[in-house]
């Protein structure tokens, strides 16, 4: 069974996304990533999954929560209002340590939030790790549905 | 004139001064008449008392002379000297009386009478005396003389027996009327006697002549007897009773004028004494009421205020200050502390005009502050990008080579030197910013149109290179602001115009102004595709940018913000973001206000 996942990456900065995806394919974590460079792209591609027949309907959503237009927090708000898209885990990928931000991520329901690490290895071993574990939850998920 | 503004003229001792003031000398006045109309009444008993004294005297000496009379009257029927001495003592005694009466008696009128009544009495004692001797003088003459020749004649013997016999006769019946005379003075016994003495005795030649002479003799007496009885009857019975009569007259008169006295004085002592209670009882309650209503009115000139001051000191110690405060304009001490109360009043506003302002600073302050965390927030956020970058590169970088991917590695360097020249130019702008009011900034007018001009035609090659076209429309209004930072607003609105404008040749910047005497209004106009309007606020915070493509480290506006803020204008956006482009105003005021060299 294939355990790699279908990500959506929320991330305005070219680099980082680079950088992000990158490691992404490096560790075999993806399947496919689509990306979205600001709030409104994120929002369209969000309601194209909500509209669909739920093919590539992704595993995983990694968002930025400083990105133009329309901000991480509203994007999370918009997400876990849909009955369909709130089952999608959302992990915050941020460069903000911010016990704000965290606050305000958890209270909207966010599921994990991970400050993007200076350190490169760190920052590399953060992105497996993040794949290996939503990987296998998922695993677990659709195990149980078949069942 | 109001009763209480006049009062209030004075200050508060003097009232009650004068409060006390008057309650005394009422109390005197009262005192006064009570102590008077004592006077008045104890003077009129006196009065009424010397007429009684008087009266009495006069009905004394009235007892004096019935009792007198009644003596006299003894006396004169029986004749007993004891009587005539009880006479003398009720004479004496009524001489005293006169006397005490003499020295008691003051009116002209009251005198005479008294000297009459003396004259009257002087009168009547004397007569007394004189009808005393007259009964014994005609006592002594039957006694003695008339015994004497009754006895001689009886011895007569030369008269026969016949004749003598009849002679004895005679002169015994005429002896016995004569004592009956005596007893009931009846002048016919008498006179019968002599006319048988005459007729039959002084004509007979049968009686010798000496027996004769002794019968004449005789005759003599008797009539002289008979004559002293009827002096002495009408001393007693016309002079004395006379002299008695007028004697009461002249007391009854003289008791009539005392007494006339009497019953005028007790109705006016009665009616004295009767205003006097009415006067009394009337001034004193007058008084009463008086000192009560001169109480009162002192007592609430004083209370009243007091008690409303009391109210508005406890106002003003809560804090109030809208509390208005009575008697302010009075000359007393209400008004002293009415004038001290106003100032605390005056305090209380001042306190809580500078509470408002302080807390209008504390705002200002949180405000700032808050302002502060979100800059910090963010900068901490904004600059660790490049350096996750940088980081995350060169690890990459790394990586690849170790995987013998060098070619590709070295291709990242592009990228790594873009992250720190961004990193340099958030530092850069952020130092900007953060310069923006902090340092002295001079304030000169302007030469506007000039500046913008030189300024445009620095941007003239990196223009042409996008093939954007750049113009400025009439005259600029000139305005006073410090140069390099209005240069640097209109610097970051063309680098944004620049950088947001598509390089199909059609980009076009429109730069122009409209000014009136207080304020100059400066567009930048470009035909892009403008700015949504739920953007127009947020395009100024720091950080934020609508376009992850274009180069910039999202500071930029919020420096033109601060820079507005600081020449006490502002900065709007009119755009619809629809593609019809983006105007950006900017407002001055002509004059900067002499504050700007703060902060």
């Amino acid at each position: 069974m294939d355990k790699r996942l279908n990500i959506i990456l929320v991330e305005d900065d070219d680099d980082h996304a680079e950088l992000t995806t990158y490691n992404l394919n490096k560790k075999d974590v993806a399947r496919e990533i689509k990306r979205a460079k600001d709030g409104e792209e994120a929002l369209e591609l969000f309601y194209s999954f909500e509209k669909g027949n739920g093919e590539n309907f992704p595993d995983i959503i990694l968002m930025d929560l400083n990105i133009p237009k329309i901000d991480g927090i509203e994007l999370l708000k918009a997400l876990k209002k849909s009955r369909k898209l709130r089952i999608i885990p959302v992990i915050v990928l941020t460069t903000s340590n911010s016990v704000r931000d965290k606050q305000r991520a958890y209270d909207n329901y966010a599921n994990s939030y991970i400050v993007k690490s200076m350190d490169y290895d760190e920052f590399s071993q953060t992105v497996e790790d993040l794949g290996v574990y939503w990987g296998r939850r998922n695993q677990f998920v659709s195990s149980r549905e078949q069942a | 004139m109001n009763i209480n503004r006049f009062i209030s003229k004075f200050k508060i001792s003097t009232r009650i001064y004068f409060g006390f003031t008057t309650v005394i000398i009422s109390l005197i006045i009262v005192a006064g008449m009570g102590y008077w109309s004592m006077e008045v009444t104890r003077n009129n008993f006196e009065t009424f008392k010397k007429i009684n004294d008087k009266a009495s005297l006069i009905s004394k000496l009235d007892k004096e002379v019935e009792s007198l009379k009644r003596h006299v009257q003894v006396f004169t029927l029986t004749g007993q000297p004891g009587e005539a001495g009880r006479v003398r003592g009720s004479v004496q005694k009524f001489g005293e009386g006169l006397n005490a009466a003499t020295l008691i008696l003051e009116s002209k009128k009251e005198v005479d009478l008294l000297a009459r009544m003396g004259k009257h009495f002087t009168t009547y004692t004397d007569t007394f005396q004189f009808a005393v001797d007259e009964r014994s003088r005609r006592d002594q003459l039957v006694q003695k003389d008339l015994n004497t020749i009754s006895a001689r004649i009886l011895q007569q013997d030369n008269l026969g027996s016949q004749l003598g016999l009849k002679l004895n006769n005679l002169i015994q019946k005429s002896n016995r009327d004569l004592y009956q005379y005596l007893s009931d003075p009846d002048y016919r016994l008498i006179s019968n006697s002599v006319d048988k003495i005459d007729s039959i005795w002084t004509r007979n030649k049968l009686v010798p002549e000496n027996t004769k002479s002794l019968i004449q003799d005789y005759k003599r007496l008797l009539i002289q007897v008979g004559q002293a009885t009827r002096g002495y009857l009408f001393l007693i019975h016309v002079v004395m009773s006379g002299e008695a009569l007028e004697l009461s007259n002249v007391s009854s008169q003289l008791k009539k004028l005392l007494t006339k006295d009497v019953e005028p004085l007790s109705s006016q002592i009665i009616r004295t004494a009767n205003s006097f209670q009415i006067y009394g009882l009337f001034f004193s309650v007058a008084i009463v009421f008086l000192g009560l209503i001169i109480a009162l009115v002192i007592s609430r000139s004083i209370t009243v205020p007091l008690t409303a001051m009391t109210n508005v000191l406890n106002q003003l110690s809560q804090g109030g200050k809208e509390a208005e405060i009575p008697g302010i304009e009075n000359d007393d001490e209400i008004g002293t502390m009415a004038k001290a109360a106003n100032v605390f009043k005056q305090k209380n506003a001042e306190t809580k005009r500078l509470l408002a302002a302080i807390e209008e600073h504390e705002k200002e302050l949180e405000g700032s502050h808050d302002e502060l965390d979100q800059f910090v927030y963010t900068v901490s956020h904004d600059l660790k990008s490049p350096i996750v970058t940088s980081m995350g590169f060169i690890g990459m970088m790394k990586d690849l080579a170790a995987s013998g991917k060098t070619q590709e590695a070295l291709s990242k360097i592009e990228i790594l030197e873009r992250s720190n020249k961004r990193m340099s130019q958030l530092i850069q702008d952020l130092l900007d910013l953060s310069r923006v009011g902090r340092v002295e900034m001079d304030i000169v007018p302007l030469r506007t149109d000039e500046l913008i001009r030189n300024l445009l035609s620095n941007w003239r090659n990196q223009m042409a290179k996008r093939n954007i076209n750049a113009s400025i429309e009439g005259r600029l209004p000139e305005f006073e602001g410090n140069q390099s930072r209005v240069l640097q607003v209109f610097e970051n609105l063309i680098s944004n115009a620049v950088k947001y404008l598509p390089d199909d040749g059609n980009g076009e910047i429109f730069i122009g102004g409209t000014s009136n005497e207080e304020i100059v209004r400066i567009f930048v106009k470009d035909n892009g595709s403008g700015i949504p309007e739920k953007y127009h606020e947020k395009v100024f915070g720091l950080f934020q940018r609508l376009q992850t493509s274009a180069q910039g480290t999202g500071i930029g506006l919020s420096i033109v913000q601060k820079v507005m803020k600081f020449h006490q204008g502002k900065v709007w956006i009119d755009s619809k973001g629809d593609g019809s482009g983006c105007t950006f105003w900017l407002e001055f005021p002509v004059k900067q206000p002499s504050k700007c060299l703060e902060n």
